[in-house]
């Protein structure tokens, strides 16, 4: 038999969190409203564990993928296009997400704040230092005020480790009273796996062998995320090798590829 | 076609499963260096596969051509689970602990000032070992072969585990089994001291050592009653339970352990023996080598005579050993502990404390050391920004640029890599409704297009002044040679950017902002005065990053070497690493190498698209500027 595993099907699994994961969803309720900045490799767990924080305190959030080409007006709030009650078009102020979680006490997620422009955290500063003030000039309300359940938590990828992200504003990081960087994944990936594999043990522990020697080095370390996809890829009927090759061979440079597949191959074929 | 067929061919041809084995295993190696020597099939059976640790490197011996899957994922695993970085720091322990126990002569001292002194008290030892540390070799020869014996067994055993493929131990198991004496075989040697004797009349005293035996012994291939080698048994009946535990053990300190307390033995033993009747008992003697098995050296001419050892006399009790060994041992580990959570701090991770005792906790030692080199090449430390010169000099080139004419259609086409067109912001809409022309935005990779970075290192040299320049031309310095390809650059692209990376200035407007480096701009022909600086390549690499969008930009290093400073820890992996980053985002990197003398080492880390390499000393020339031209138009 040259695949080594039997087939196994998916199954739905739960997020499962490690030590440092259940540590980090307490620490974001213990610093609110203060900022809260998660750095770390994509897909290690950040964002779940912003989500599951806000899941298990009930609170209402808004969220904001912040990429290169956003803009203040996007954030805060702009003169935009509006149909009126008469069917007219109108041009008139209207509040963005950012000050809607501000006025509201909601917790305001920004996703990937490393690639956000540089005018837009100028524009935000002021609400994230004790002084909690939003000023927004355009809207015509000059100062708005914040509401003291308002809490800005945000995730970012490091910068210069191959992400497209920029240095974080070191004044923005003075702000933060939470800056940690994961550097390990906050997920409990073997429990994970093995939700989604159906309890096959072996099966798991060929992965967390796998992906511990691909993390050797940052070139072709692999993310939780993307371990998550390829156990729920065998769990649809791909062998691992299949599934490999199709998720994550070609994420990794071309002198990477074959270290990826050896590895591979070592690991689930026989 | 069933799915398991369809997935059986992976490795078409043999050299590619050598090369990607290769590249696997250099890749579990992490930051080691590992060399490969292949020895001849006919000499199978005379030398196993496996890995070899000695002298602060690591090889991989095995035998020419194809190798099995599983053969290559043995020598894989025992890399990945070896700590040859700990065995290394006790292996250089040996040496230095024996030379303290042991002395140098005065009169050496005297001859040779600067090495260390005996401790008071000590007397003779060995001639080899007379004044250095590396007179210890015989005892650095033990450690190393019963250290790789003990570890490539215990390695292999994990290897098989680990990927989940027990024929790989069954393999190496039979391995071994089928290996002869003949590769394993060696001659130690000690030279008498007697500073009445010239050194051709030294007596030797020499031990043949046939370490497959052990090596047999400990794979259970052997009873103790079959060892034939006398210095074999000797070991094995005094270390008997310390060698079988660190084969057994989970982790990989046991090994260390043991073979330092066998070399130590060994060591202390025979510099015993040999110092009978020559200077007296020495280090720790209680009984001596009788010289009864003298035998005159029939080749020499000079009629010394050697003693062939048969066996240790092991005249150095359990407990000194162990005292020995653990002192040895801990000092190793503290050692190596402390490099580690030194850098561990740097991160800002947490520390580790190594406990050679307990193996569960060893395993997350390990995974928290793995853990942190991935870490280091994601998490740069080095800073650096653009800071205000400190004078100006005027620029002029030393070489004919009247060649280079301004070819806008080149440049127009050249723009595209970064779109110098302005573009439409989301409210555009306000241009017809407000009238308001502040609706455009400069599409931001356009900012950073073209920089060139001139390395500012004192072995750049200087630029010669005009009167300097006229007089003397015999030589070109690299820093001239730079200047010169910035100024054709700006010629035929005057919107590019050139920047001199150095120090920090050391005047007090920086005192609080100071970073590891810093940019000083080269605008039309004015060049700026820097303080005399290192090459903190990675900090100004990092000062690009933060004041430019370096997306699609392309950007020309001038340099005559590698980095020489980092924060982060070793310059050559920043450096390589920011790079590696770069490209991923579509950075392209030319490296013009403006060396300092003929054969110079091209600087490895810049590992751009294309490397120019001037001519040490003479002017730049128009082939060198067209194939940066060349570079730049892509």
């Amino acid at each position: 038999m040259h695949i080594k595993f039997n087939p196994v099907r998916e199954r739905k699994h739960v997020n499962r969190f490690t030590t440092e994961g259940e540590n980090i969803i307490k620490w974001l309720g213990m610093a609110k409203p203060y900022l809260s900045i998660l750095m770390g490799l994509a897909g290690c767990g950040k964002t779940q564990a912003v989500e599951e924080y806000i899941r298990r305190n009930n609170l209402t959030a808004k969220h904001v993928a912040c990429h290169p080409g956003l803009e203040a007006s996007d954030l805060t709030g702009g003169v935009l296009p509006k149909v009126a009650d008469d069917g007219t078009p109108q041009i008139q102020y209207l509040d963005g997400p950012y000050t809607i979680a501000a006025k509201n006490g909601y917790t305001m997620v920004l996703d990937e704040i490393t690639r956000l422009n540089q005018p837009i955290i100028g524009k935000i500063m002021s609400s994230l230092d004790e002084t909690r003030l939003l000023t927004n000039p355009e809207s015509g309300e000059d100062t708005i005020k914040i509401h003291p359940d308002f809490h800005v938590i945000a995730t970012a990828n490091p910068p210069a480790a191959g992400y497209n992200t920029v240095n974080l504003d070191e004044a923005l990081k003075s702000r933060a009273m939470i800056y940690k960087y994961i550097d390990k994944p906050l997920c409990d990936e073997k429990e994970t796996l093995m939700d989604i594999l159906g309890g096959d043990a072996k099966y798991v522990l060929a992965f967390m062998n796998w992906a511990e020697d691909l993390r050797t080095d940052a070139s072709t370390a692999i993310s939780t995320r993307d371990l998550c996809y390829l156990a729920k890829m065998v769990g649809r009927g791909f062998t691992a090798m299949e599934a490999i090759e199709l998720n994550y061979k070609d994420k990794v440079t071309d002198d990477k590829k074959g270290i990826v597949l050896t590895g591979a191959s070592a690991h689930f074929e026989s | 076609m069933s799915r398991a067929n369809r997935m059986k061919k992976r490795y078409k041809t043999p050299s590619d499963l050598r090369r990607d084995h290769r590249n696997f295993t250099s890749h579990l190696a992490g930051d080691r260096e590992v060399s490969f020597d292949n020895f001849d099939k006919e000499n199978i059976g005379q030398y196993v596969a496996g890995v070899e640790s000695n002298n602060d490197s690591i090889v991989i011996k095995r035998p020419k051509g194809r190798l099995t899957f599983n053969s290559n994922l043995l020598t894989a695993g025992q890399i990945k689970f070896s700590n040859h970085e700990l065995s290394g720091n006790v292996r250089n322990q040996i040496a230095r602990r024996l030379f303290n126990k042991a002395y140098a002569p005065k009169s050496y001292d005297e001859e040779h000032p600067g090495y260390e002194s005996a401790p008071e008290g000590k007397t003779k030892i060995h001639k080899s070992a007379h004044g250095s540390w590396s007179g210890f070799n015989q005892a650095k020869e033990v450690y190393d072969a019963v250290y790789n014996i003990l570890e490539n067994f215990r390695a292999s055993k994990k290897s098989a585990k680990h990927f989940n493929r027990p024929k790989i131990l069954k393999d190496h198991l039979k391995d071994i089994a089928k290996a002869q004496g003949y590769g394993y075989e060696t001659n130690l040697e000690y030279t008498e001291v007697d500073d009445g004797k010239e050194w051709y009349n030294l007596d030797r005293l020499q031990f043949d050592v046939d370490w497959n035996e052990l090596r047999q012994w400990v794979y259970s291939n052997l009873k103790l009653k079959d060892i034939k080698n006398p210095v074999i048994e000797s070991i094995v009946k005094r270390h008997k339970s310390i060698l079988m535990n660190a084969s057994d053990s989970l982790n990989n300190i046991s090994p260390i352990h043991a073979a330092l307390t066998v070399a130590l033995d060994f060591e202390m033993s025979a510099q015993d023996s040999f110092g009978n009747g020559i200077g007296g008992p020495i280090v720790c003697g209680k009984k001596s080598i009788v010289k009864t098995t003298a035998k005159e050296d029939e080749d020499s001419e000079y009629g010394h005579d050697i003693y062939t050892q048969k066996s240790l006399n092991h005249d150095v009790s359990e407990e000194d050993l162990e005292d020995l060994a653990t002192e040895i041992m801990e000092s190793g580990v503290q050692e190596y502990q402390k490099g580690i959570n030194e850098r561990l701090g740097k991160q800002g991770l947490s520390q580790i404390t190594i406990d050679p005792n307990d193996d569960n906790k060893f395993e997350d030692v390990r995974k928290q050391i793995e853990n942190l080199k991935n870490i280091e090449k994601m998490n740069v430390l080095c800073t650096g920004g653009i800071a205000e010169n400190e004078g100006i000099i005027s620029l002029t080139n030393s070489i004919d640029l009247s060649s280079i004419h301004l070819d806008e259609s080149l440049d127009r086409a050249n723009q595209g890599i970064g779109s110098r067109g302005y573009k439409l912001t989301r409210r555009a809409w306000e241009l017809p409704t407000f009238g308001n022309i502040n609706v455009f935005k400069k599409h931001p990779p356009t900012s950073a297009d073209l920089i060139t970075l001139i390395d500012g290192s004192g072995s750049m040299g200087y630029l010669r002044s005009e009167t300097e320049g006229q007089t003397y031309r015999r030589h070109t310095y690299p820093l001239q040679q730079a200047g010169d390809m910035v100024m054709a650059i700006r010629k035929r692209f005057p919107d590019s950017r050139s920047f001199v990376f150095g120090d920090y200035p050391r005047t007090t407007k920086y005192e609080d902002n100071r970073q590891d480096a810093a940019l000083y701009e080269i605008k039309d022909n004015q060049f700026p005065k820097y303080p005399a600086s290192g090459t903190p390549l990675c900090g100004s690499l990092k000062a690009l990053e933060k004041e430019f969008v370096l997306d699609h930009a392309r950007i020309v290093i001038a340099t005559d070497g590698d980095a020489n400073w980092c924060k982060t820890g070793d310059p050559y992996e920043c450096v390589y690493n920011i790079l590696t980053s770069w490209r991923n985002k579509g950075v392209r990197i030319a490296t013009l190498f403006t060396p300092n003398y003929e054969g110079q080492t091209m600087p490895k880390s810049l590992h751009g698209d294309v490397t120019i390499s001037a001519e040490a000393g003479m002017p730049i020339d128009s082939l060198q500027i067209k194939q940066v031209f060349n570079f730049i138009k892509g």
